[in-house]
Parts: C-alpha cells; sequence; structure tokens
C-alpha cells in the first residue's frame, strides 16, 4: 500500500475520532441530567456500545459511502484525501461559526466535491445522492414523530400511576436501555461511514474487489475509533459540562433516546448514512412538542435546516479546492 | 373561539414536506416518506380534534 492510502486511513480514524468526541454529549446527556449514570460510567457505557454495534449491524452504510455517491473509476486515494480533508475544513469552520453541521454530510459533499473537480458533475451517482439528500430531511421528521408519539404512549399508559417516585425509578431504569439503543445505533451508522472511505481507499490501492466486502480489521478499528472519541469526549463534558446539562425528565429522555434509537437502527440496516446528532435533536423536539410548540427551542431547530442546505455544498467546495491544490503540488 | 393549537398547521406542513420528498426517494424506499406524511396527517388530525374538543361551547 503507498503511503498516501496509508496517511489517508489515518487520517479517517482521526476524523471517526472527532466524530465520537463532538457526538458523545447526545449519548450520554440524558443519563447524566437525570442522575441515572454518574458522567465516568455514563461515558464508558457509551463508548462499550459504541464498539459492539459492529456485532448488531452489516456494512451497508459503508458501502453507500464507498460506492454509491460517486462513479468508482474516478475515487483514487487522491480523491478521497481530499474529500476527507475538505470534510474536516467543514466541521471546524463550522464548529467555529457555531452551526450544527453533520460530520456524514459533509464527507459526503467532500467526497462528491473532490470527485467533482477531478473528472466533472457525470462521476456523481443519482441514486445514492437521493437516497442520502431525501433522508436528510426525513430522518429528523421521523426522530421527531417517534419521539412525540412515545411521549405521549408513556403519558397514557401511566397516567394513573400515583408514585411518581417508582414511576421515575422504573424510567431511569429504562433509561439505561435507550442509551445503551441510542449509542449502539450511533456506532452502527458513524463508525461505517469511515469504514465506508477506508474501504474506498482499499478498493483504490487495488488491496479490496471493487464489489469485495469491507475487511474484519476495517470494522474494528472504525469502532475502536470512535468508542476513543466518545470517551475523549466524555471526559470533557466532565470537566466542563458537570451539571450544567438541560434538564430532561426520565421519561422524557427515555422517549427521545429510543426514538432516535429506531430511526438509527432503521437507516443503518438500509444503508443510508444520516446524521446522529439531527435525528437526536429531532426526537427532542418531539418530546418537547408533545407539551407545546414553545417548549421546542425553534433557534436550534432552524439552525439545523439552514446546516441541511449548506453542508454538502460548502463540503464539497471545500474538497474541491483541497483536490485542486494537492493536484498542484504533486 | 381560541387560537388554533399550532402543532396542527406544524404536522401538516411536516406532512407536506414529506409527500414532497415522495417523487425524489427511491423506487424502493417510497414507502417511508408515504408512511411518515401518513403519521404526520394522522396527527394533525387528532390534535386538531384536541383542541376543538377542549373549546368551551357556544
Amino acid at each position: 500500500m503507498t503511503t498516501g492510502a496509508v496517511l489517508t486511513i489515518v487520517v479517517a480514524l482521526i476524523f471517526d475520532v472527532t466524530n465520537g468526541f463532538h457526538d458523545s454529549a447526545n449519548s450520554i446527556a440524558t443519563v447524566v441530567s437525570t442522575r441515572v449514570l454518574s458522567p465516568r460510567y455514563a461515558v464508558m457505557w457509551a463508548a462499550a456500545f459504541n464498539f459492539i454495534a459492529f456485532l448488531v449491524f452489516k456494512t451497508a452504510v459503508a458501502s453507500t459511502i464507498a460506492k454509491g455517491v460517486v462513479d468508482q473509476d474516478v475515487l483514487t486515494v487522491g480523491v478521497v484525501f481530499a474529500g476527507l480533508s475538505g470534510a474536516i475544513i467543514w466541521n471546524l469552520a463550522t464548529y467555529w461559526l457555531g452551526l450544527p453541521s453533520s460530520s456524514s454530510h459533509a464527507l459526503v459533499g467532500g467526497i462528491a466535491g473532490a470527485a467533482v473537480a477531478r473528472a466533472g458533475f457525470d462521476v456523481l451517482l443519482g441514486d445514492g445522492l437521493r437516497r442520502i439528500g431525501v433522508f436528510i430531511v426525513l430522518s429528523p421528521l421521523i426522530g421527531l414523530a417517534l419521539g412525540l408519539i412515545l411521549t405521549i404512549f408513556l403519558q397514557w399508559t401511566f397516567h394513573r400511576v400515583k408514585q411518581l417516585d417508582r414511576l421515575n425509578k422504573g424510567f431511569r431504569r429504562g433509561q439505561l436501555l435507550s442509551a445503551a439503543a441510542y449509542s449502539l445505533g450511533h456506532g452502527g451508522n458513524d463508525a461505517q461511514k469511515t469504514m465506508g472511505v477506508i474501504l474506498a481507499v482499499l478498493i483504490a490501492s487495488g488491496k479490496v474487489a471493487p464489489d469485495g466486502d469491507t475487511p474484519l480489521w476495517v470494522v474494528l478499528s472504525s469502532h475502536t475509533a470512535i468508542a476513543i472519541g466518545t470517551l475523549m469526549g466524555g471526559w470533557r463534558i466532565v470537566k466542563t459540562m458537570g451539571s450544567r446539562i438541560t434538564r430532561l425528565q426520565p421519561a422524557g429522555g427515555m422517549a427521545a433516546e429510543t426514538g432516535a434509537a429506531l430511526t438509527l437502527f432503521y437507516t443503518s440496516h438500509a444503508g443510508i448514512p444520516v446524521s446522529t446528532t439531527h435525528t437526536i435533536t429531532g426526537a427532542i423536539v418531539g418530546v418537547g412538542a408533545s407539551r407545546r410548540l414553545s417548549a421546542v427551542r425553534w433557534g436550534v431547530a432552524g439552525r439545523v435546516v439552514v446546516a441541511w442546505i449548506v453542508t454538502i455544498p460548502g463540503a464539497g467546495v471545500a474538497a474541491a479546492f483541497t483536490s485542486v491544490l494537492i493536484r498542484a503540488m504533486a | 373561539m381560541s387560537q388554533i393549537d399550532r402543532r396542527v398547521p406544524f404536522f401538516v406542513v411536516a406532512s407536506l414536506v414529506c409527500v414532497a420528498l415522495v417523487p425524489v426517494a427511491e423506487p424502493g424506499l417510497r414507502y417511508v416518506p408515504v408512511a411518515t406524511a401518513i403519521v404526520y396527517a394522522v396527527l394533525a388530525v387528532l390534535f386538531f380534534f384536541d383542541w376543538r374538543g377542549r373549546q368551551p361551547p357556544a
């Protein structure tokens, strides 16, 4: 394997670590704020389920990233590296701007932008991009509907129960399961995006046949990287956020995590890369909307919509510039 | 009669967004936006009747 290929794989794994680091708050916020687990154990709980997700999900999302975005003939190591670099540049820029951008959408936009800079718009695969584009909008809407319906279901089922302490104790235990399910879905969908990048590099290097499966070492290293990122991000939260995490009732936290987890299970199974952050944001909006619409922080929801629109073109442009720069330097 | 529950128009708009996604979606996955549109339409109807049921008699 060439040095460029090895370097691209290392950068992809670093991207995976930053993904876990960035998203760990989503996985542990509700269990910590409702005091179900201490921050230390919550972080370990989430990282463990991020890792074991490889036992549950196949690699359909990885295949979509590696084979479903652009024509494989133009997917060279240089294009993958430029795409990855574009996604990282976009993530850093939006982090600085405070825009809730999706790493997944940035990755898709980056690979598409680098390939277009190399060989024009004809190399884009319409079916794959359409599938990803449709679910950019659908996944938060599905999460929202499930969060809302589960909250209403829990309210209706338990509204006659008088022993509220006992009921909350039950919901807190349930949150252990819902947090585990969400972390499983997060690990399943997000680690596979890195697997897709590494698979594209291996195909471009001739180490894997174009119709070949993802090697086991790629699966294990991607899940390990995201779990390490979750552990690192969690420690940052323990230090800086402490009890300042938004308060949620145990039933609401359980409904939001379960709604998001079900959405991620479905999309991972169907091979659709979605934003885990936007999905859980949708589910939390759904829980808030079960009370009244004014309970929802619409500013955050509006910023998510802006991020939908600008991320793929923005990361694509950043990757196209990187691709041109790499060719100029070569 | 008080102002309508704002969740009703919200769910109607969400349902219409899902309907708009149906022709764009891959044929094999079209059932997802269709099912989501139906869920939002049902939620809009249920929340409308819930709001109407809470209005004092005229």
